[in-house]
């Protein structure tokens, strides 16, 4: 057995250099689409408020119930179930330092759920202030307690996420309209606390329906990766 | 206290008994001496094992029966099911798992190199750091610090704390090795000694890449499969597999069946384990050919599956009955034959057209639970029925007791993989019509996700019984025989 710890520590190193090195050298290359005409990049760089919302995502194990992977349509109804408008692919990611692919849907899958039709029926403009309000709103409930819109989801609720705060004067803008038996003691309001803001805030950031040159026949050519 | 169980004298020798070969009296002492010189470290690794194994038990429990009612506990952010999950995961990886792999791996290697341990203190040190930077990480994954990797989901601090617990363990356990006496070659040691080099660099290369500042993307969750892939084989399986070729061997009195087999088994295993994984993200953002490769790359695990099978089977052939009686046995067995029952399950799955159904949904923890559980863990409760013993010099204290540990793990686990591979073809099933809606979809695994709260009680019942007879054990409460307590009479008449 001379052979024996060059042997195993070669084993070790062809397996890592082949699923791990080889990959890293080809994926970071990997830079933004952008649009010629209107200068507009993507992956879209998302807000300081949805930063902070991301990490807050990853402290309390969304992941554990929650995919941020559209399956091709041979592994899956995830296009068909408009989870996202096209498979998910490396580039849509390049900007992420924690990746929530995830291992188990118990939820759906939350790829584009910023672009997703939720409070609004029809095909609502998205990118109205009215619009994200709305979506907004329908995330704090949700979160609050999920069995208020779904009385049979199996989502835990997210109340210590928000404040029951006691009125000073008049109620506040962001206090929840919650039905009964949900609503605060009469004088107190529930409001979201900077986390759930900042949660809500990245949820409305999730949108990866973009096209991009992989995934279509003729697309603008992709820029060299930003310099680091 | 302890009642002895029944020695018969010789003249009723029981026959289905293998005749273990003679040791000389000056041999035995060496042994004991051996186990001696390892029994503090090796005791202290089974106890904080068994801790982290009886709290994970709890854990376990409360994110089942959050699953069926998702308001029970939900008010604490510390108790949240996103929170509770990781930090399972991490007691039963980190905690129970690979504690008492390292105890084995200590014992078996002070026994197997016939050398002492020299300093059974740095070993100890070595213990309450990994346990300590393992119990920091987890009320930080309570707090809210997880970095939402699966396995990985530990702080850095405390994997680098661990990590400096683990290389003092291994730099002795390879030490040990270094310092075999001649001819003491054997394939257990192979195992183990490669499984603490594998894992050394498994951990530092899985958690110091996620962490470098210029690594984004894509090959954060690739190289999070693939940490996931090294420890479960070159961690978990290669320790279970080094575990079990000495078991099998010692205690059904049998040379193992072929040497050749041995090493045909190993090396395969060696060049061919670390490839694979990245099949769960089949259909997802990451190249297809690495998919293709890791698919093709699981399904050539059949070869040293199918060698080390074949030469386990060979061994035990004819000694089947030994089941009966040694509990030591009958776990190994178990956890042998779920090797090759979750080993071909994992190639099953990792199929493109299996994946598309039972991908992201319970099946894949139900085959986990399979590896971690039915394989590794049963191959380490035999291990520790046989070594503790030998370590606080008695024999254990109830033969009730083993069988009530066993039953209870047994059924518990055979449940728990039951009812989520079912509840998981469902869930795959509705996924895939899109008709289907996300509220619906979930309630329709509520009713099967019933049966693992029970599995969770049985798994649980069963942890409770196996900490008491430690702790009876440690206190030296067992009792002093010339024979180890069998959970049936070998002898042909009802163990007491």
């Amino acid at each position: 057995m001379k052979n024996f710890f060059p042997g195993i520590l070669g084993a070790f190193f062809l397996g890592w250099i082949v699923q791990v090195g080889i990959p890293y050298a080809s994926l970071a290359r990997l830079g933004p689409v952008v649009d010629p005409d209107t200068n507009e990049s993507y992956p879209y760089n998302i807000s300081g408020l949805a930063q902070q919302g991301r990490a807050v995502y990853a402290a309390n194990g969304c992941v554990s119930c929650h995919t941020q992977d559209v399956r091709a349509s041979y592994m899956g109804a995830d296009i068909e179930r408009k989870w996202g408008t096209r498979q998910s692919v490396a580039r849509d990611y390049i900007y992420e330092d924690a990746v929530f692919l995830g291992s188990l849907r118990a939820g759906p899958d939350l790829s584009s759920v910023g672009a997703r039709d939720l409070a609004l029926t029809g095909d609502a403009d998205l990118t109205s202030v009215a619009a994200r309000g709305k979506n907004a709103t329908w995330h704090y409930v949700h979160l609050f307690n999920p069995r208020i819109i779904h009385p049979k989801s199996n989502m835990p609720s997210f109340s210590y996420l928000f404040d029951t705060k006691k009125i000073k004067g008049e109620r506040s803008v962001k206090a929840l309209d919650l039905p009964e038996p949900y609503t605060a003691a009469a004088g107190y309001e529930i409001v979201p606390s900077p986390e759930a803001e900042a949660l809500v805030g990245y949820l409305l950031s999730l949108n990866k329906n973009h096209d991009v040159p992989e995934m279509k026949g003729a697309a603008p050519a992709a820029a060299p990766a930003p310099a680091k | 206290m302890s009642t002895s169980i029944a020695i018969d004298g010789p003249e009723t020798a029981p026959k289905t008994l293998p005749s273990y070969p003679k040791v000389s009296a000056a041999d035995m002492r060496a042994r004991v001496e051996l186990d001696q010189s390892a029994s503090g470290p090796t005791s202290l690794l089974f106890g904080m094992g068994i801790l982290w194994l009886v709290a994970w038990s709890f854990i376990n429990l409360a994110l089942s029966v959050k699953l069926l009612h998702p308001d029970f506990l939900s008010g604490f952010s510390f108790l949240t099911f996103g929170r509770l999950k990781p930090i399972a995961t991490a007691m039963f990886t980190y905690g129970w798992a690979t504690n008492v792999g390292l105890g084995v791996a200590l014992w078996l290697m002070v026994r197997l190199c016939r050398v002492p341990l020299v300093s059974p203190f740095s070993v100890i040190i070595g213990t309450l750091i990994w346990n300590g930077g393992l119990f920091g990480g987890i009320v930080a994954l309570h707090l809210g610090a997880g970095r939402s990797l699966e396995y990985l989901e530990l702080p850095l601090w405390s994997q680098l704390t661990m990590m400096g617990g683990f290389a003092i363990i291994g730099v002795w356990v390879i030490g040990l090795y270094f310092k075999r006496l001649e001819g003491t070659g054997f394939i257990s040691q192979a195992y183990i000694v490669a499984a603490f080099v594998w894992m050394a660099w498994t951990l530092l290369a899985g958690n110091i890449f996620t962490s470098l500042p210029w690594v984004h993307g894509v090959i954060i969750a690739i190289n999070n499969a693939w940490f996931i892939n090294g420890l479960t084989h070159y961690w978990f399986t290669a320790l279970a597999l080094g575990v079990a070729f000495y078991i099998i061997p010692k205690v059904t009195g049998k040379p193992i069946h072929s040497y050749y087999l041995a090493y045909l088994g190993f090396w395969s295993f060696a060049f061919l384990a670390g490839w694979g994984g990245l099949q769960r993200y089949n259909g997802g953002p990451i190249p297809v050919w690495l998919v293709t490769l890791n698919i093709v790359a699981t399904a050539l695990m059949i070869i040293p599956v199918a060698t080390i099978a074949v030469n386990h089977h060979l061994t035990i052939v004819g000694s089947h009955e030994m089941m009966h009686f040694s509990p030591t046995l009958r776990f190994t067995v178990v956890g042998a034959m779920a090797f090759t029952g979750s080993s071909v399950t994992a190639i099953i799955l990792s199929l493109r057209s299996v994946a598309a159904q039972t991908g992201l949904t319970y099946v894949t923890q139900a085959q986990s639970h399979f590896v971690l559980y039915a394989f590794y863990s049963f191959i380490m409760f035999g291990a520790i029925y046989f070594i503790l013993p030998r370590i606080v010099g008695r024999e254990w204290v109830s033969s009730t007791l083993i069988k009530f540990h066993f039953w209870g793990v047994a059924y518990g686990i055979g449940l728990t993989i039951l009812v989520l591979t079912i509840a998981g073809l469902f869930q795959g099933k509705d996924w895939s019509h899109a008709q289907i809606d996300n509220a619906t979809v979930a309630q329709s695994t509520l009713p099967l996700l019933r049966g693992a709260i029970i599995g969770g009680l049985m798994l649980l019942f069963g942890h409770l019984v196996f900490a008491l007879h430690y702790l009876l054990m440690i206190l030296r409460l067992g009792q002093i025989s010339e024979e180890p307590t069998y959970i049936a009479s070998p002898h042909g008449e009802e163990a007491h």
